[in-house]
């Protein structure tokens, strides 16, 4: 079975994901929970567009799947995935689709894509997995030559596989290794630029990681390539004294606020995420916190003209 | 190198007690230490598993409490660290490993509850699936006795010591009905009927019937097989009933 996926990827001509996408997106989306599917359908709020968590749906039964038909019929939509574990490493030292990725995994999320088109698809700068065992969690990556080589090979496969280029997720860290060799950002950007694939850039991610590993969040946004930016998510951490964690169950926090700001000047006025998973409140908070991102996109764009 | 670190961490994560072989790759110039580091994302990662098997096994928890669930299920996550991708995959070994627990001992019908639940969160995420039954009159008598009949999708059959069917009813109707948890043999289908998951009560013949079927018999076998204890009669009914009820879905051959 896997054998004849990869003979099929290796078939295919060379990849055309660097089409334009019909299904394109502006201003500040969010997250579309099951907490929020009634209102959603009921009233049809005014939200540009909205991002789904895809490894919901790649099991689901014809009940999920209706609402993300109904969810595509009226609006935009971007594909979030967490299961791509795009920097795993193989046994055999080996990478790509019959080593460190997930052929079963990349199927489904294609037959989803094929059917959607979503203006993105995106996963993180991370690993989930290994010897078959999941953590269901994001976890770091050390920042060496190693590190780079096998995921600037296992995200072109990836997007041959699903002839489209895809955005990466920087993602909040809470441990550093002894083999880093630069600064998360060196890595990102080489990263994005080798394996001509796009970034997602999460401006509280930038923000946590920065207070737990003491390192300038400003530096990071100054380095990142303006024109691979094509999408930032928002969200909320929760202080937990000796850490900041990247929970997604609280609103937006000032200082992330004051840094998306400083992003906006940088990369423009990129289609931006509020995010929430836990905790999840009403629709009408999120669509407050979508609001604020949306006036102080707008401030920025009138300064800037 | 980079697989050899990544083997390590999980390791390291899923069981405290190898945390030390992930240390020497973990800076610590910074405030925190190797374990303090690595125990972020453990408590994390338990927790994201733990809500997962919450929502697989709600009665399940609430027939022990918040927190014999949560050690329960903390030293469960150890033992049996998640292979799956699809978290509503993950519990499968939850009941066994509650039968071997001595803490839970003082709650003997734990292990059949969550024996039941696991069948019930199995049908909740099976696919609907067409049932082709009706074409069986189609069939000469020959064909259909060659043929193979078949439960639903993500069927169940238990044979349990609890009368635990009935603690699940009431936990789902929020009733204050006492009931009596006497020590029996309860035999039960627990399957997927359009989009609601259906537990009834089945009598030994009819499990055993089902069971036959489920070992994939061909219906001449199944007959046979049944013809050794029941009669002819029963046997009818028992077919009529598994059709009948929706127990029995499909056929091949």
């Amino acid at each position: 079975m896997i054998l004849s996926e990869h003979h099929d990827v290796k078939k295919r001509k060379p990849s055309p994901h660097h089409t334009t996408n019909k299904n394109s997106i502006s201003g500040v989306g969010v997250g579309f929970r099951a907490n929020h599917v009634e209102h959603i359908e009921t009233q049809q709020p005014d939200i540009p567009w909205f991002e789904v968590l895809i490894d919901n749906y790649m099991m689901a039964d014809s009940s999920d799947l209706y609402h993300l038909e109904k969810l595509a019929d009226h609006y935009p939509l971007t594909y979030h995935g967490v299961g791509m574990s795009l920097g795993t490493a193989s046994s055999t030292g080996k990478a790509g689709l019959k080593a460190g990725l997930n052929i079963d995994y990349l199927k489904k999320l294609k037959a989803l894509v094929d059917k959607h088109n979503p203006a993105y698809v995106s996963d993180h700068l991370c690993w989930t997995s290994v010897n078959g065992y999941h953590s269901h969690d994001l976890l770091p990556i050390p920042y060496t030559d190693e590190a780079i080589k096998l995921l600037i090979t296992q995200i072109k496969q990836a997007q041959d596989y699903l002839q489209r280029r895809i955005l990466i997720e920087n993602v909040s860290s809470y441990l550093t290794f002894k083999d880093s060799v630069m600064q998360e950002w060196e890595f990102l950007k080489i990263i994005a630029e080798q394996a001509d694939c796009n970034i997602l850039l999460d401006i509280n991610n930038i923000y946590v990681s920065s207070i737990n590993h003491s390192s300038s969040a400003m530096d990071y946004i100054k380095h990142i390539p303006t024109e691979r930016v094509k999408e930032i998510h928002l969200a909320g951490y929760t202080d937990m004294g000796t850490h900041l964690l990247d929970t997604h169950g609280e609103a937006v926090h000032q200082p992330v606020w004051k840094l998306y700001e400083e992003a906006l000047k940088k990369f423009g006025t990129v289609p931006t995420l509020i995010e929430w998973d836990n905790d999840i409140p009403e629709f009408s908070v999120l669509a407050e916190e979508a609001s604020k991102a949306s006036i102080l996109m707008q401030q920025v764009k009138q300064y800037a003209a | 190198m980079l697989h050899d670190l990544q083997t390590r961490l999980m390791l390291g994560i899923y069981d405290k007690k190898y945390a030390n072989v992930a240390f020497p790759y973990i800076d610590e110039s910074g405030n925190n230490s190797a374990e303090q580091q690595l125990s972020i994302y453990r408590t994390s990662i338990f927790g994201g598993l733990k809500k997962a098997l919450v929502e697989t096994f709600p009665v399940t928890k609430q027939l022990v409490g918040d927190d014999f669930f949560n050690a329960m299920t903390g030293r469960y996550i150890a033992r049996f660290p998640c292979q799956v991708q699809d978290l509503n995959d993950y519990g499968e070994s939850l009941a066994e490993f509650i039968r071997d627990l001595k803490h839970a001992r003082s709650v003997p019908y734990l292990a059949d509850m969550a024996k039941l639940e696991w069948s019930v969160n199995l049908a909740y995420n099976t696919k609907i699936q067409q049932a082709n039954l009706d074409k069986l009159s189609s069939l000469s008598e020959q064909q259909q006795l060659n043929i193979t009949l078949h439960l639903a999708n993500g069927s169940s059959l238990l044979h349990l010591s609890y009368p635990v069917d009935k603690i699940w009813d009431i936990h789902q109707n929020n009733s204050l009905q006492e009931i009596n948890i006497q020590k029996t043999s309860l035999y039960l289908i627990i399957f997927k009927n359009d989009y609601d998951v259906v537990i009834n009560r089945v009598s030994e013949e009819q499990f055993y019937f089902l069971t036959c079927c489920n070992n994939g018999l061909s219906f001449v076998e199944v007959c046979q097989a049944m013809l050794k204890t029941c009669s002819e009669a029963t046997l009818n009914t028992i077919f009529s009933e598994s059709i009948q009820y929706g127990w029995l879905q499909n056929y091949t051959g």
